[in-house]
C-alpha cells in the first residue's frame, strides 16, 4: 500500500467511475432545468465534460508537453496552445453550431427583422470567426494610442 | 491515504539515502523529483474533476483549469522563477 497507488486509484475511480454516473445525472438535471425554463447549458455541458473527462487530461498533458520539461516558457507555451486550441478549434466549431441555431430559428420565425433573435446567432458566428481579427485590431489600437490623442 | 502508505513512504525514502555526506542533499533531490514528476501529474487529473464538478455547479472553474496545467509544468515553473531570479 503506497501513497502514490492510491492517489491514481483515487483519480482513476473519480475520473473512470464517478464522473461516468454522475453524468447521468447531470444530463437529468439539464432536462429538468429546460422543463421549467431555466437555463441549463452549464449542467449539459457539465455532463458531456464529465464523460470527458480522460481525454481533457490528455489534452491538458499535450499542452504541457510542447516545450522541454526545463524550459521556463513551459507553462506560458502551455497556456499559449490552449488559448489556440479554444480559439482556432472550438470557436469555428461553436461558429458551426451558431449558424445551424440562427438558421433554425429563422426557419421557425418568418418575420426577418434585424431585432429578431436569429440575428444574434448570426453575429455570435461571425464574432467566433473573426477572434484573431479582432485581438489584431484591438493591438492595433493600442500601438497607435500610445502617442495620445493628436 | 497518506498516513495508510506511511510505511511505503518511509520504505521509498530509505532507497533514497545514498548513505554518502550528501545524503540529505540526495533525499531532498529525490523527493523534489518525486513530488514533480510522480505526484503532480496525478493531482492535476484530480484539478480536472474538480474543474469539470465546478463547471457542472456553475462554480468558478478556470482557475482549477490554471492549476492543473501548472501541476503538469512544475519542473518549467520552478526554472522559470530561476531564470527571473538570475
Amino acid at each position: 500500500m503506497s501513497f502514490t497507488n492510491g492517489l491514481l486509484n483515487l483519480t482513476n475511480w473519480v475520473g473512470n467511475v464517478i464522473l461516468p454516473t454522475l453524468a447521468a445525472l447531470f444530463f437529468a438535471i439539464a432536462v429538468l432545468k429546460f422543463a421549467r425554463s431555466e437555463s441549463y447549458a452549464s449542467s449539459m455541458y457539465g455532463g458531456f465534460a464529465c464523460l470527458m473527462a480522460s481525454g481533457l487530461l490528455r489534452a491538458m498533458e499535450t499542452f504541457a508537453s510542447q516545450r522541454a520539461w526545463n524550459d521556463p516558457d513551459v507553462y506560458w507555451v502551455s497556456l499559449l496552445t490552449l488559448v489556440n486550441w479554444v480559439c482556432n478549434v472550438l470557436m469555428p466549431v461553436y461558429a458551426g453550431l451558431q449558424v445551424a441555431a440562427g438558421a433554425a430559428r429563422m426557419g421557425i420565425i418568418t418575420r426577418i427583422h434585424p431585432t429578431e433573435g436569429w440575428m444574434r446567432h448570426f453575429v455570435a458566428a461571425g464574432l467566433c470567426l473573426m477572434l484573431s481579427g479582432l485581438l489584431r485590431l484591438a493591438e492595433f489600437f493600442i500601438a497607435h494610442g500610445t502617442a495620445g490623442i493628436p | 491515504m497518506f498516513l495508510l502508505g506511511a510505511q511505503t513512504t518511509y520504505s521509498l525514502l530509505q532507497t533514497y539515502n545514498t548513505g554518502t555526506q550528501f545524503a540529505t542533499a540526495d533525499v531532498l533531490d529525490s523527493l523534489w523529483n518525486y513530488l514533480a514528476g510522480t505526484i503532480m501529474p496525478i493531482a492535476a487529473g484530480l484539478a480536472v474533476v474538480g474543474a469539470i464538478i465546478n463547471f457542472a455547479t456553475r462554480r468558478p472553474a478556470m482557475r482549477l483549469i490554471a492549476v492543473a496545467l501548472a501541476m503538469l509544468c512544475v519542473s518549467g515553473i520552478w526554472k522559470l522563477v530561476l531564470s527571473m531570479e538570475a
